[in-house]
């Protein structure tokens, strides 16, 4: 098991959260689906909310792990800095509901300078994206940007989709092991399917682990429902 | 001999004893072995550990603090502010999250500090009453440094995301102040002065070329990075700055991930400032990161984001902190005042 496989472990199972200072740097990042928390005391700070919890590492690659907590998966990311994680983006499809604190109104565009172009044959990727990942994007974005379902049989795709009719892919990170490929992505998409549309944007962090063409894809539906809630912040003069 | 930046140290090496001077600072004191040394160290000294009265010795007589709510001269100033804001947040820590610097000549180092804060609200604040509320807000403070001493200083904060954590509603914050300035005369000749500075720069010819490479030389970069982008109006160009990979926080709190939403947020500045011009005030490169501070005029003529155009003049004090990669921008964070920015649009400052 890699040190975040035991980090994970000692946090959830043992509940020993001291060993945060010494696994993060005081000013390391949280990422999540809702936001952003800042410092190795407030992550801290989010440890205590945790009821201690049995745990099994479902994937290990280092630095991106996957896990299940009773019934529920996570996955989470780390980038390091001398040995001591610096940001962690986690994603984790708990069966909780969660709230999601007031957003500014969207800016911009989800397929930037693209217009009415179909979308391409290749993923838009990073200059830092590993090479031996790439082939795994390019098909994971003809699946999901260009639709093509058949590329990729699950039910979550085109029910994502249904709700979210212009959702957009975006492949942001991968991590290469020995028999597995990590892909850290996500999706932004307006929420004008479905039977009660809000018109939201919603942006979210998804996370797939595969082993062959099989994968262990996680995102966060609690955070899905809860942007669809979240009030907008409102600067007008009326105010 | 290497200067240490924020990054790959924790923070109790940061402020361990750094041991021997690391670079040659002449007059300052003895226990900073560096620019960032000296700036990270002295942070912690007069706002954690308290030592306002520090400020006497780090800061000259006749400091000028700019920030978008106009300048404060003298160091008195400066440490009366520092009492109000630790009286209004006394727990606040002070992150340094990066220390942009350079060399300025003369024994002169212009620091760009940017600083993460996390604080809880006891006491009555700029803002409001005391809401008990624990937040956390960014900071960029340039600092213009001599022989140990502060001689000017540039001051940005994201007001507006400390007013929305605490549960104070940005406009009407703006709109009270700006009752007080309206019952003082109306706009103020520093701002004035500002916005006529900005609109004397001339204008520059079409910029039909790339961008220069941010790592090779990040002076040419920002530059040709505002004149296209912004003064051009060029948003397309994003997509040849930044990674499509990349973040952006901004005022108010606001996070963007990758090219649609960010260049959807310099659609927006000039879709609220149809007329705004930008110009540069300074630039600092150390290792990966580049510091720009920045200055906007223009009039309020369209409802992008700040409601309904007011017609009014407006003048903004920025500072930039981007984070390169591959020739590209992958982080950025922007600071600037949008509670002084709509206190203008209510008839304010």
């Amino acid at each position: 098991m890699s040190n975040l496989g035991r980090l994970e472990t000692a946090l959830r199972r043992d509940r020993s959260l001291a060993v945060l200072d010494d696994s993060h740097v005081h000013r390391a990042t949280r990422e999540d689906s809702l936001g952003i928390i800042k410092g190795r005391d407030a992550i801290t700070a989010a440890w205590v909310n945790e009821d201690a919890s049995d745990i099994t590492i479902t994937a290990d690659l280092t630095d991106i792990i996957a896990f299940k907590v009773k019934s529920w998966h996570g996955h989470r990311w780390v980038w390091r800095e001398e040995g001591r994680i610096l940001r962690e983006v986690v994603i984790e499809d708990r069966c909780e509901a969660k709230t999601a604190q007031p957003a500014h109104p969207p800016l911009g565009e989800l397929r930037s300078g693209e217009g009415q172009y179909a979308a391409s044959d290749s993923a838009l990727l990073p200059p830092s994206f590993p090479e031996a990942a790439r082939d795994v994007a390019n098909w994971l974005h003809q699946a999901w940007n260009g639709r093509t379902f058949n590329l990729y049989d699950r039910a979550w795709l085109p029910a994502l989709i249904r709700q979210l009719p212009d959702a957009t892919f975006y492949f942001e990170h991968a991590v290469v092991g020995e028999k597995q490929t990590a892909i850290l992505w996500r999706v932004h998409g307006h929420h004008v399917g479905g039977p009660n549309p809000t018109g939201q944007r919603v942006r979210l962090i998804g996370s797939s682990v595969f082993t062959g063409d099989a994968d262990e894809t996680v995102i966060d539906h609690a955070a899905m429902a809860a942007q669809l809630e979240r009030r907008t912040i409102e600067y007008a003069a009326s105010c | 001999m290497a200067i240490p930046n924020v990054g790959g140290r924790d923070i109790a090496q940061i402020l361990a004893p750094q041991g021997a001077r690391r670079q040659d600072i002449p007059g300052f004191g003895e226990e900073y072995s560096d620019i960032v040394d000296y700036i990270l160290r002295c942070t912690h000294r007069i706002w954690e550990q308290k030592d306002v009265g520090l400020i006497a010795t780090h800061y000259a007589p006749a400091i000028v603090v700019h920030m978008m709510t106009g300048p404060v001269f003298g160091m008195d100033g400066v440490i009366a502010g520092t009492s109000r804001t630790l009286s209004a947040f006394p727990d606040r820590t002070l992150t340094g999250e990066a220390v942009i610097w350079s060399d300025e000549g003369n024994g002169a180092y212009l620091s760009s500090h940017r600083i993460t804060s996390t604080a809880t609200n006891l006491g009555t604040s700029e803002l409001g009453p005391a809401t008990g509320k624990r937040i956390t807000f960014t900071t960029i403070a340039d600092c213009l440094c001599k022989e140990n001493l502060i001689i000017e200083e540039w001051l940005v904060r994201d007001y507006s995301a400390m007013a929305l954590e605490l549960g104070y509603h940005p406009r009407a914050v703006a709109r009270t102040y700006a009752q007080t300035d309206k019952a003082h005369g109306g706009r103020a000749d520093w701002r004035k002065t500002a916005m006529e500075r900005v609109l004397s720069f001339p204008e520059t010819a079409f910029p039909d070329v790339t961008l220069p490479n941010p790592a090779a030389d990040p002076h040419a970069f920002a530059h040709a990075f505002f004149d296209a982008i912004v003064n051009h109006r060029r948003f397309g160009m994003t997509r040849d700055a930044y990674s499509p990979a990349a973040h952006w926080s901004g005022p108010g709190g606001r996070r963007l991930y990758g090219w649609g939403e960010i260049a959807g947020w310099f659609t927006a500045l000039i879709g609220s400032f149809g007329d705004a011009r930008i110009s540069i005030q300074h630039v600092a490169a150390v290792d990966d990161m580049i510091a720009v501070r920045w200055e906007l005029a223009g009039t309020h003529d369209g409802g992008a984001l700040y409601g309904a155009a007011s017609g009014e003049p407006v003048y903004i004090l920025a500072v930039t902190h981007w984070r390169i990669a591959h020739s590209m921008i992958v982080d950025e964070v922007t600071v600037f005042d949008e509670i002084a920015l709509m206190r203008q649009m209510e008839g304010g400052l």
